[in-house]
């Protein structure tokens, strides 16, 4: 069932783990900097929830799609993720933090919510379980949300400029929804474009009245850009070098440290998009 | 430093306080401490009679679009 889509499952699954591979570290960076433990402890928590999605969306592909072993997490560059761009920005502010990662949030949980009736019981059970733990993140980051200073709210409006136009590209357009193989395999059972409607009324509803805000008028779509529709970001685009050395550390300390892997990693995937990494090299 | 302006856990404490029997004595005056305890899957308690802690399972099947 999924080997007759397996270029566009591939490449969708990647671009939902890719951007909860980045996300966590997101998290993990702000896990310390809590005003008190249980703050620390809910960051640590959805850092865990979020990179532990990683690792199952990884597994599956690994073990559904028959790609080699640790491959997907050691075996790319930063050239080859599927990563949300919006996330390659660092946070300015504890304002633009929340914001981020509150529309990251919403839309990843958008685009599981494709699958979660899909064809493929495996698929579906999985996102589901990860929707019920996604529940409890949305309550924490409204938690937060509630108590920002209107200093934060201030940096938060200033945030959605930039932020929320980039996460909207991240669905693409509707032509692009209207062609999904996935959607008429039945692997997606609502198309993206139905998860973009259900982002901007639930996600950004949401932000807009928590932030008094009237209608987002100002905020300026992105303008088209040569466009990579199989990691859904800008064509030719790559994880910074600090945010990429932050997931998956080169220096010779780290390493050293690592605990050795059974398998070698020695760049031996060979992904869709295997031609275009050769050339990086 | 980016981090929380101040500790607030209101949604948690809006759905849960008082909802969750204690495990040790059966009191219903419960409330919520943390939104994650020893692992992610559970919810910090405490009970405001016998004054126990407890964890509390989060699998209730709820969605993130769920109210």
């Amino acid at each position: 069932m999924l080997e007759q889509n397996r270029d566009e499952f591939i490449a969708e699954m990647l671009c939902i783990a890719d951007t909860d591979w980045v996300l966590g570290h997101w998290y993990i960076k702000v896990m310390l900097n809590g005003r008190s433990l249980t703050d620390c402890t809910a960051f640590a928590g959805m850092a865990q929830d979020t990179l532990g999605h990683t690792r199952a969306l990884f597994r599956f592909l690994e073990d559904e799609m028959d790609l080699p072993e640790h491959q997907l997490e050691f075996g790319r560059g930063p050239s080859q993720i599927h990563d949300m761009e919006m996330l390659s920005t660092p946070p300015e502010n504890w304002g633009d933090f929340l914001i981020t990662t509150f529309i990251a949030e919403g839309a990843i949980w958008q685009m599981l919510n494709t699958f979660r009736a899909s064809v493929h019981p495996g698929v579906a059970g999985m996102v589901t379980h990860f929707g019920k733990e996604l529940y409890f993140h949305r309550l924490g980051l409204e938690g937060w949300l509630k108590s920002a200073t209107d200093e934060a709210k201030q940096d938060m409006r200033d945030a959605m400029q930039t932020r929320l136009p980039a996460a909207l590209r991240w669905f693409d357009d509707q032509a692009r929804s209207d062609s999904d193989d996935l959607r008429s395999s039945g692997i997606r059972s609502s198309s993206v474009a139905e998860a973009k409607m259900a982002f901007i009324e639930t996600t950004i509803s949401k932000l807009m009245a928590a932030l008094d805000m009237d209608d987002t008028s100002s905020i300026t779509p992105i303008e088209q850009v040569d466009w990579d529709a199989l990691k859904r970001k800008t064509l030719g685009s790559e994880l910074p070098a600090t945010l990429w050395e932050f997931m998956i550390p080169t220096d010779e300390d780290t390493v050293v440290l690592r605990r050795p892997l059974a398998v070698s990693v020695d760049d031996n995937l060979d992904l869709f998009d295997r031609a275009e990494y050769a050339q990086d090299d | 430093m980016i981090g929380p302006d101040i500790e607030n856990q209101n949604p948690f404490n809006e759905r849960y306080d008082g909802e969750i029997e204690c495990p040790w004595c059966e009191s219903g005056n419960t409330h919520v401490i943390s939104p994650f305890g020893g692992t992610v899957s559970e919810v910090s308690m405490q009970c405001d009679d016998c004054k126990s802690t407890f964890g509390w399972m989060k699998w209730q099947g709820k969605l993130p679009d769920s109210e």
